[in-house]
């Protein structure tokens, strides 16, 4: 976790500074493609995780209506 | 891929077979099918084109015209983008995984997107990446987020790079703003720093070993939608009602011209047609509503927009709109030319509309009356054209910054030029205007 939280910083400090770097075409982009998801999905998953618990720390309080979390909502014809 | 008899057909070679029998037997196919998400097949009796490889032949259902990215609007882009992600979500839950996120996968039907590759599916293995999440953002994410904070005419930009826009163009395009929002900043800027900074390092294969949990995927694919979600593009101008009220046309103009357009259809009842110049697809309309399947182009995307999201909203059938420069058609490209068609190799139409665009071509754009009548000829068998002559004042606004080097733009040399090509069965004054809808069929 702590290689990832370093990649994640050093890549903006990089991006901010990139802007006028030469391109290099000619390489496979590939691998920092690769390394990129796994750190962003390392992320967004922690997000994903807790907006799911949030999500149904609130639809405990609302167990009476009958309102749906739009995430149920768009898979409802998941059979 | 092979056709026979006209019919296209896929083969299913026996190194797919667990993937394809995953789809089928997991219920994900049933699923997508019932979400308009995937295109329908039949297995099919059909003898493979290499027999020893093969495990089934499948015939997908037809496509009824095959349209390209960068003839896409705003929002189709978007609803593309939005079905691959909706379709990679339900694949999941179904055990398996889009191997390609190609937006040339994806075709619209009834105006909806859906997914005509059947068999991008692969069985999912837990702890694997998202093999195809690179081409998702250099196919979708990356042009919307250009179109939406840089400019929308940088859709083009994918008929100049055919596997996407490099994320290192779309990271120096984009403006400073949209380093402030974490989807653009992970998936473009910083996506594009770390294929840069890994492209010339030796990666250990212990990297590429290394495991992304189905809780990470599915956060990976939340975030890209969320991202996606939040982009948005508006036509800039006034309220979208009146953005494109032809104010040239008297109310009774406007009617004796739909009247008249009626008539003509319902004479040559034409199996597909073309609308070149359709503007935001009002007389397109006229041929959608008999049930022809019929084709909006226009040069702008605002008015390919606005009718995009009309038909979504109203659910209209027949009718799909797409943005093309006429001076300058979607050309072959790709591989030996011959990946993505051409405009005229997807034709020809049955029928072209060409209402209002004559002194455009002519006028604005210099392109001879002959080459007008060629290039229309070869487009369509019928031709309902409307010559707009220099009284009229859109004509004449066209020519007050200008010389009137166009001594031959006049209705006997339109007629003339054109009988060369086309046998005229009919050539009707509208009411209230000075303008002539003709009937036209090539010789």
């Amino acid at each position: 976790m702590n290689s990832i939280i370093f990649h994640f910083f050093s890549a903006i400090a990089e991006t901010s500074t990139s802007s006028s770097a030469a391109t290099a075409a000619y390489l496979d982009p590939g691998s920092g493609s690769f390394i990129i998801q796994l750190i962003v999905a390392s992320a967004a998953g922690v997000l994903y995780m807790l907006r799911g618990y949030f999500s149904r720390f609130f639809s405990f309080f609302r167990k009476s209506s009958s309102d749906k979390s739009p995430e149920t909502d768009e898979l409802d014809d998941i059979e | 891929m092979f056709s026979h008899d006209g019919a296209l057909f896929r083969q299913i070679n026996a190194g797919y077979q667990e993937n394809y029998s995953k789809l089928m037997e997991s219920g994900l196919y049933k699923n997508l099918l019932k979400a308009k998400l995937l295109i329908p097949h039949e297995e099919v009796d059909t003898k493979p084109e290499i027999p020893e490889k093969a495990f089934k032949v499948i015939q997908p259902e037809k496509i009824g015209f095959i349209s390209y990215p960068y003839e896409w609007s705003f929002s189709q882009l978007k609803d593309a983008a939005l079905a691959t992600l909706s379709i990679q979500k339900r694949a999941l839950k179904f055990g398996m995984s889009l191997k390609d996120s190609s937006a040339y996968n994806i075709q619209f039907r009834d105006c909806k997107p859906l997914l005509i590759d059947t068999l991008s599916f692969e069985v999912y293995a837990e702890g694997k990446p998202w093999v195809a999440y690179k081409q998702f953002c250099q196919h979708f994410l990356a042009p919307l987020a250009l179109m939406a904070q840089t400019d929308v005419r940088l859709s083009q930009l994918l008929r100049v790079y055919i596997d996407g826009v490099p994320l290192d163009l779309a990271s120096r395009l984009l403006p400073r703003r949209s380093r402030l929002n974490f989807g653009l900043l992970s998936h473009i800027h910083l996506h594009a720093s770390a294929q840069q900074r890994y492209a010339d390092k030796e990666v250990g294969k212990d990297t590429f070993r290394r495991q992304m949990s189905k809780n990470s995927f599915l956060g990976l694919i939340d975030n890209l939608e969320r991202t996606i979600k939040k982009l948005n593009w508006e036509p800039k101008g006034t309220e979208w009602g009146q953005y494109y009220t032809d104010t040239n046309y008297s109310t009774q103009a406007m009617q004796h011209k739909q009247s008249v357009l009626e008539d003509y259809i319902e004479r040559i009842k034409p199996s597909i047609m073309w609308d070149l110049g359709a503007n935001t697809g009002f007389f397109s309309r006229i041929a959608a509503q008999h049930g022809i399947p019929t084709l909006a182009f226009d040069i702008d995307p605002s008015a390919v927009e606005q009718n995009y999201l009309t038909i979504r909203e109203s659910g209209e059938s027949n009718l799909l709109p797409l943005v093309l420069d006429l001076t300058n058609p979607s050309p072959d490209i790709g591989w030996h030319n011959q990946e993505r068609m051409s405009l005229a190799a997807r034709g020809p139409a049955d029928a072209i509309f060409a209402l209002a665009l004559i002194h455009h071509l002519a006028i604005s754009n210099n392109v001879p009356m002959n080459m007008l009548a060629e290039f229309f000829s070869s487009l369509g068998q019928w031709l309902v054209i409307e010559f707009v002559p220099k009284s009229d004042s859109q004509v004449k606004r066209l020519l007050a910054s200008r010389e009137d080097i166009f001594p031959g733009y006049t209705t006997e040399n339109f007629e003339k030029v054109f009988t060369k090509k086309f046998d005229i069965h009919s050539g009707e004054q509208i009411r209230d205007s000075d303008r002539r809808l003709y009937l036209m069929e090539r010789r």
